[in-house]
C-alpha cells in the first residue's frame, strides 16, 4: 500500500478507525526514524513520534486537502521536534543529561542485528555515531531540510511545502547544509579511503 | 551556460531534479569546468556517508495513553515508553532538587546559619539568638512557677531596679513574697494572689521598661559622644603628622638641591681649568711651530 494513499486518508478523514489504524502503521516507522535523526535520542523521538500521532487523531478530520497529507504530516512532527528542543534548552540548565543519551538510541535500531559480523557491525554502528554527532552539529534548519532530503526522500518541492518556503531556499540550505558536514567529517579525518581501507584488510 | 551555476541549480542537478535541457545545460557546464564538476562530487560523496546511517526502528510498539488509546497499533498496549520518560525525568528533578538542598546546606554552613526550633517557631539567624530581656516577662505568671527566684536573683532586674528607690522596694517585696512562698509550701498561689496588686506590678514592668530604654538611650548617646571625641582627636593627630611629614620632606628636598648645586659649581670650576689649561697647552704649540 502506497504511502500516499489519498483514499486511505479520505477514510481516515472520515472517521474510519481501521483505515485510520493502518494509516498510523505505514507512517509510524518514517516518523519515528525523522525525530531519532533530528534528535539522535531514542526517548526523545519517541515522545515526539507520539505527539504527532495524538494530534493526527485529533486534528486529521480537520485536514482539508487529503493530499496533502503527506506534508501536514511531516510539519506536526517538526513542530514537536521543535517543541521537544525548546523544552530541553529550558530545562537544560537545571537538568544535566540528557543530550547525550544516544548511545541508548543507537541499541534500539534494528541495524545491529542483520549485520553479518561484530566487526563490521561495532565500524558501522560508531560510522553511524559519528553520522548522528556530525549531522547534530548542523543548524537547525539546515539539519531539517538534510534529513528530509536524504533520509525521507522527499523531493525539494514538498520540502518547501512543509517547511512553508521557497524550494530555492531549501536548495541553498541543502547546499550549505552538506558543505557544512563535508568540513565537520573532514575535520574527523573521515574519508571513504578509510573505510574501504578497513573493509579490504578484513 | 555561460555563468556559473547557482546552489539551488546545482543541488537539483545533484538529486536529478531538473528537466532535460537544464539539466544538459549544467552538464555542459560542469564539462567545461572541472573545478565546479570536483566541488559538486565532494557534496555527492557526503551524501553518500549519510546513505550509510542506518534506519532507525522503533522497538516498542506505538503506545498512546488515555483517550486516544483506540488507535494502538499492537494489542499489547503498554505504557513503558512514556512510562519510563516520565520515571527519568521524575528522577532527575529529584536529583535536582537533593543537590539544591546540598548546595544550601553548605552555604549554610559556611555563612554560619542557626537554624533552631524555639517556642513553636523555626528560627534562622546568623548568630547566637540572645535570651529575652527579664523585663518583657510576666511577673505574675513568673511567680507562679518555681524557678521565680530565678528571676527574683537575675542580675540584669537588680541592677535596673538598684537605679530607681520605688523599683528597688518592689523588688524587696517580691524577694519577701517568693521566700513567703518557700516558707509555706501549700498554697503559695494563693498568698501571691493576695499580696501582689495587679496594677502595681504592671505598673512596675512599664517603669522597668522605660527606665531600660533610658539607660539604653543615655549609653548610645554617650557612646556616641565618646566617639565623636575621639575622631576629632584621631583628625588633629592626623593633621600634625602630614605638617610634620611635609616638613620633613621639604628640608630633605632642600639639602638634596643644595649639594646638587655645590656639586654642580665644583664640575663647572674643574671642567673650565681643564678647559684653560687645554687652551694654554695649544697656544705653547702653536707659538713654537708644533703641528
Amino acid at each position: 500500500m502506497s504511502l500516499n494513499s489519498t483514499s486511505l486518508v479520505e477514510k481516515a478523514c472520515q472517521g474510519n478507525q481501521a483505515a485510520f489504524n493502518k494509516l498510523v502503521n505505514l507512517w509510524y516507522q518514517r516518523v519515528y526514524n525523522f525525530c531519532f535523526n533530528y534528535f539522535s535520542d531514542h526517548d526523545r523521538a519517541m515522545e515526539a513520534t507520539q505527539k504527532t500521532f495524538i494530534a493526527l487523531h485529533q486534528h486529521l478530520p480537520s485536514l482539508q486537502k487529503p493530499n496533502l497529507f503527506k506534508s501536514w504530516l511531516y510539519r506536526i512532527a517538526i513542530n514537536f521536534c521543535h517543541e521537544e528542543e525548546r523544552k530541553q534548552k529550558r530545562r537544560g540548565w537545571f537538568f544535566w543529561n540528557t543530550t547525550e543519551k544516544s548511545g541508548e538510541g543507537k541499541t534500539n535500531t534494528s541495524w545491529t542485528s542483520t549485520l553479518p559480523n561484530p566487526e563490521e557491525a561495532l565500524q558501522q554502528q560508531e560510522l553511524a555515531s559519528l553520522l548522528a554527532k556530525a549531522l547534530k552539529s548542523l543548524p537547525e534548519e539546515q539539519r531539517v531540510v538534510v534529513i528530509m532530503k536524504e533520509y525521507e526522500g522527499l523531493k525539494f518541492k514538498e520540502i518547501a511545502e512543509v517547511l512553508k518556503m521557497s524550494e530555492n531556499t531549501v536548495k541553498s540550505r541543502m547546499y550549505y547544509g552538506l558543505k557544512a558536514l563535508r568540513k565537520i567529517l573532514e575535520k574527523w579525518n573521515i574519508h571513504q579511503e578509510n573505510i574501504d581501507y578497513g573493509a579490504q584488510t578484513r | 551556460m555561460a555563468r556559473k551555476p547557482d546552489e539551488a541549480l546545482l543541488m537539483a542537478y545533484l538529486y536529478d531534479e531538473l528537466d532535460n535541457p537544464q539539466r544538459e545545460e549544467v552538464a555542459a557546464y560542469l564539462q567545461a569546468h572541472p573545478e565546479v564538476a570536483e566541488e559538486l562530487n565532494r557534496l555527492n560523496e557526503t551524501r553518500q556517508w549519510l546513505q550509510k546511517a542506518p534506519i532507525h526502528t522503533p522497538k516498542e510498539p506505538f503506545v498512546v495513553t488515555g483517550e486516544t488509546s483506540a488507535f494502538t497499533t499492537s494489542n499489547r498496549v503498554s505504557h513503558r515508553v512514556s512510562n519510563r520518560v516520565k520515571n527519568a525525568r521524575l528522577w532527575q528533578w529529584w536529583a535536582s532538587v537533593a543537590a539544591a538542598l546540598l548546595v544550601m546546606l553548605i552555604a549554610g554552613i559556611w555563612s554560619n546559619v542557626r537554624v533552631s526550633w524555639k517556642a513553636k517557631s523555626l528560627m534562622i539567624s546568623f548568630a547566637d539568638v540572645p535570651e529575652p530581656v527579664a523585663a518583657s516577662i510576666n511577673i505574675l505568671e513568673l511567680l507562679q512557677k518555681p524557678e521565680a527566684e530565678k528571676y527574683i536573683q537575675n542580675e540584669v532586674v537588680k541592677v535596673v531596679y538598684a537605679e530607681n528607690d520605688s523599683l528597688k522596694q518592689e523588688l524587696n517585696r517580691l524577694e519577701q513574697l517568693v521566700a513567703n512562698r518557700q516558707v509555706a509550701p501549700s498554697g503559695p498561689t494563693k498568698i501571691i494572689k493576695e499580696e501582689v496588686d495587679m496594677r502595681k506590678i504592671e505598673d512596675l514592668i512599664k517603669n522597668s521598661q522605660k527606665e531600660n530604654y533610658r539607660f539604653i538611650l543615655g549609653l548610645v548617646e554617650a557612646s556616641n559622644q565618646k566617639q565623636r571625641e575621639n575622631m576629632v582627636q584621631l583628625t588633629e593627630q592626623l593633621i600634625k603628622k602630614i605638617h610634620s611629614q611635609r616638613k620633613d620632606d621639604l628640608d630633605a628636598i632642600q639639602t638634596a638641591y643644595n649639594n646638587l648645586l655645590f656639586s654642580t659649581n665644583t664640575r663647572q670650576e674643574e671642567t673650565d681649568l681643564i678647559l684653560s689649561q687645554l687652551i694654554s697647552q695649544m697656544n705653547y704649540k702653536e707659538h713654537n711651530g708644533y703641528e
